[in-house]
């Protein structure tokens, strides 16, 4: 494996324009990527995993060149040709046209991805004809060549796509996406809509066909176990924001980022005396649209520690709930200062005085520091530390546990509080 | 088959299906879509049905429910014998197949629908069903709590004797149900309730209770209340409840979006007994903010809030049986666990019998008690799930645990299942997994292997019925 780079994304944002009319005065944002950078090797497989709404798709189509707004650049280094495509400029039609024969997309749904009303043939010729590459004569040969390559015969070229079964329409799908020899390939969940036994047959011919072609392949997909047969590196999105990457095998056996932890752990294992435990279930109301501070992921964090970017009318509710279980307290009232400050007021001294001892006891609660003047809590929150991507090994982690330069701010990491 | 049925007796079967065929009328011809299905669900336990698509899992389960798209397809034969009733006996009598050979139709009889209706009676709401879709499956036009309630109300007469019951009397555990039961015209009620929903069924009406730290006296204070209460509705308010809710088409309860009033405002006891309700069933399914959630509409909630939504709604009648088909397919990995967590604890500790529909092998490790693998049609393998994953008799199953990915090991080259699932119209002859098949012999093309039972399961292969090629013949 030729450890160059083929694309380097450096520091790719895009937000979507939420607002409902041109009427309306607000104005809402869904932050699909924030920040992102990676490279991808040549030669490699990276998969990319994460939720559904992490920004995986939107990946995808920033790496294509097909979103018109978004902020970063990226590099690409093709054989022949290095292009590079910034926010600031707009590409020229040129070089448009050569990203797009040099790199390739196979959707999800075979069903949708393919035009009904053309022939087989016709489908997977019409990049060839459309980048002008050769006449009919060249990309019916070319085409014979590549159904017999994706496990397809001849006659098939024939075909519409609703004469044939959804493992069939993907091999056609594949097959149109190979014809103009490209490097880069990207995968959006190519077999999530298939059954187990075809989703095996694509996944051979994915993997096979990149040892033909020699090709780079990014791969999309929500199936961790999936991600795991078929790459060599992985990332992993959270929000839009990247959370780890490193090489697949060492990220399954020694997960770093409490979420790459959540979601490993989430893999139901097709073995006998495979057992559920039970699971806090915290759903937090966390979207692209109102992102947390601090790290995104924190409100649904097993870990999280006071400085992972708290509220304090989140924290506040928590105090309020725990007194009540704990102490008994039905009207303890609570009052928001600012974002990092809030006051508790307590029926008298004495009990705010026990509210206190509850606070200062445990870690969990993410109070910085808290004060008793008469029968009033005043408490602070620590300032929220947004988390950067550090080195940790082999691996990219972007967690306030390994964060490097918070280490060299504080003297050591932050104590991990397990709830 | 009197033998099989005089078993499945024994064992506690909630739910037996035999020799049933299900075949769709389609413009190409008749598409067998289950051919001489034979399947036992014992009570309590949790059925997995694998499968790939087109195997007739879904159509199995749909043809239970008696959801079938009418006018395209039916039962043709065989029966499904749930609590002593044959349920395909009801539904095939709604349609017959008509016209010339090769181009036969459904033809639906005239009321038929209100028919079914009427002989299922209540025993239509004892099964309920999660689709893998939760967006599709709620109606996007009703907030949540109108959805609930519907379905709430559907079941009101023993819904709202259980529920006051459950309101007035607190009762956590068997023992402290004996110690109250001193009390004579307790002893009564709680008698006709055990005889009516048996002793487990009377434990899972009084599940939804929270408070228990009050004392004896009390409870029996409470008791009063409640049988005061039941008695005042058996009367003038049963008949003004009967009288408004129920309709011609069965339909008792019109779901609406009332103005978003809080649950104490509302002036109709019973519908506020049943909001309350409602919201001890999402408080149930473990949903956060249970009480926003049951005045959103459908698209303000997130994919597994969504699905825990239709949890609620499928055990909001305390159904014996909740057949889940894909229901976590569309759902993320974490999500996923979840829902996967609250189905197995609902049948553990409400003792629901499950019947889990996927084609994901992981899922089913982490759910099933007991699997039947289903190709084209018919069941190739029934038997214990531990079983399954160690030493699969059926080719079929051992090709599907081969293709797929390893979680703990890494194979360079999964091994596929050549070929794919047959067209249901022109099935192969003998057994319709031959053409597939690498465990392929002379007889498998001729004859269909006939069940047989081979260390634990109930397998059907060539394989394991060597030397009895024509002896049934």
């Amino acid at each position: 494996m030729v450890t160059d780079e083929l694309v380097s994304l450096d520091e790719i944002s895009v937000r979507y324009d939420l607002r409902g009319s041109s009427l309306s005065r607000s104005k809402i944002y869904l932050n699909a990527l924030n920040g992102v950078s990676l490279n991808i090797l040549k030669g490699e497989t990276l998969a990319v995993v994460g939720e559904s709404g992490s920004g995986k798709s939107t990946l995808a189509m920033t790496v294509l060149g097909l979103l018109r707004h978004w902020k970063g650049s990226i590099a690409y280094h093709f054989s022949r040709h290095d292009i590079l495509n910034n926010s600031e400029r707009k590409m020229k039609r040129s070089e448009l046209r050569e990203l797009w024969k040099r790199s390739s997309i196979v959707f999800q749904d075979p069903y949708s991805a393919l035009d009904s009303k053309k022939l087989v043939k016709d489908i997977i010729a019409e990049p060839y004809l459309g980048h002008g590459k050769g006449g009919r004569q060249e990309s019916e040969e070319r085409s014979k060549e590549l159904i017999r390559q994706v496990g397809l015969t001849e006659d098939h070229l024939g075909f519409y796509p609703d004469q044939l079964s959804g493992g069939q329409r993907q091999r056609v799908a594949i097959a149109r996406t190979l014809i103009n020899e490209p490097e880069l390939i990207i995968f959006d969940e190519p077999t999530s809509s298939l059954d187990v036994s075809i989703q095996a047959q694509i996944l051979n011919l994915i993997l096979d066909i990149k040892e033909i072609h020699s090709l780079t392949y990014m791969f999309i997909t929500h199936n961790l176990v999936v991600a795991k047969h078929v790459s060599d590196r992985m990332l992993v999105l959270y929000l839009g924001n990247v959370m780890e990457i490193g090489p697949t095998e060492s990220i399954f056996s020694g997960p770093l980022h409490p979420y790459t932890k959540l979601l490993i752990s989430s893999i139901p294992v097709p073995k006998s005396g495979y057992e559920m435990t039970q699971r806090e279930s915290r759903e937090a109301d966390v979207n692209s649209v109102n992102l947390p501070g601090g790290c995104a992921f924190h409100p649904r964090c097993p870990v999280a520690t006071k400085y992972c970017g708290w509220k304090s009318s989140e924290v506040m509710k928590l105090v309020i709930r725990e007194a009540y279980l704990m102490l008994g307290l039905e009207n303890l009232q609570g009052e928001t200062a600012d974002e990092l400050s809030f006051r508790l007021t307590a029926p008298d001294a004495e009990t705010a005085v026990s509210v206190n001892r509850m606070i200062t006891g445990r870690d969990s609660f993410r109070i910085e520091r808290s004060e008793v003047k008469e029968n009033i809590v005043s408490c602070t929150l620590h300032a929220p530390w947004t988390p950067r991507l550090s080195q940790v090994g082999d691996r990219l982690v972007n967690c306030v546990l390994f964060d490097e330069e918070f280490k060299m701010q504080n003297g050591v990491s932050p104590p991990r509080s397990g709830r | 088959m009197s033998v099989a049925a005089g078993k499945a007796v024994e064992r506690g079967n909630v739910l037996s299906i035999r020799d049933l065929e299900v075949d769709f009328f389609t413009a190409r011809g008749r598409a067998h879509a289950v051919r001489g299905l034979n399947l036992d669900v014992v009570r309590g336990e949790i059925l997995g049905v694998v499968g790939e698509s087109g195997s007739g899992k879904s159509v199995t389960a749909l043809t239970v429910m008696d959801l079938l798209p009418p006018g395209t397809g039916g039962i043709i034969s065989g029966s499904i014998d749930f609590g002593g009733k044959d349920l395909a006996t009801v539904y095939s009598s709604k349609y017959r197949v008509a016209g010339r050979k090769g181009k036969q139709k459904l033809r639906i009889k005239p009321f038929a629908a209100r028919r079914v209706e009427k002989i299922m009676g209540r025993s239509r709401k004892r099964i309920s069903m999660i689709f893998q879709d939760p967006m599709a499956s709620l109606d996007p036009l009703y907030q949540v709590d109108s959805q609930l309630l519907e379905s709430i109300m559907y079941n009101n007469e023993a819904f709202m004797i259980g529920k006051c019951l459950e309101k007035n009397i607190i009762i956590d555990s068997q023992s402290e149900f004996t110690s109250v039961l001193q009390d004579k015209s307790t002893a009564d009620i709680l008698t006709w309730l055990s005889g009516r929903f048996g002793e487990a069924g009377f434990h899972r009406e009084v599940f939804f209770i929270h408070n228990m730290s009050i004392s004896e006296s009390e409870k029996k204070i409470k008791i009063r209340r409640a049988i005061d209460f039941t008695k005042r509705l058996s009367s003038s308010e049963r008949v003004r409840l009967k009288s408004r809710l129920s309709s011609r088409t069965g339909r008792f309860f019109r779901p609406n979006n009332r103005k978003r009033l809080p649950i104490n405002r509302i002036h109709d006891p019973v519908v506020r007994e049943a909001m309350l309700f409602s919201l001890e069933l999402l408080e149930f399914v473990g949903m956060p903010n249970a009480e926003n959630v049951l005045t959103s509409y459908p698209h303000e909630l997130s994919g597994g809030m969504k699905q825990r939504v239709m949890v609620a709604l499928a055990v909001a009648n305390d159904p014996e049986i909740l057949i889940a088909d894909e229901p976590t397919t569309a759902l993320d990995v974490t999500t996923q666990y979840q829902v996967l967590y609250l189905l197995k604890s609902i049948n553990r500790k409400l003792g629901t019998t499950i019947i889990f529909i996927t084609h994901d092998l992981g899922v089913m490790a982490a759910m099933a008690d007991r699997i039947a693998v289903m190709y084209a049609g018919r069941v190739v393998e029934v038997g214990p799930a531990g079983r399954f994953f160690n030493d699969p008799l059926h080719p079929y199953t051992s090709g599907l645990l081969r293709s797929v990915p390893q979680y703990d090991e890494r194979v360079k080259k999964l091994y596929n299942i050549p070929g794919q699932v047959p067209d249901l119209r022109r099935l192969p002859t003998g057994c319709a997994f031959h053409p597939r098949c690498d465990k392929v012999m002379g007889i498998c093309s001729e004859k269909l292997p006939r069940a047989t039972d081979f260390r634990e399961r109930r397998v059907e292969c060539w394989l394991y019925l060597e030397g009895e090629d024509d002896g049934d013949r």
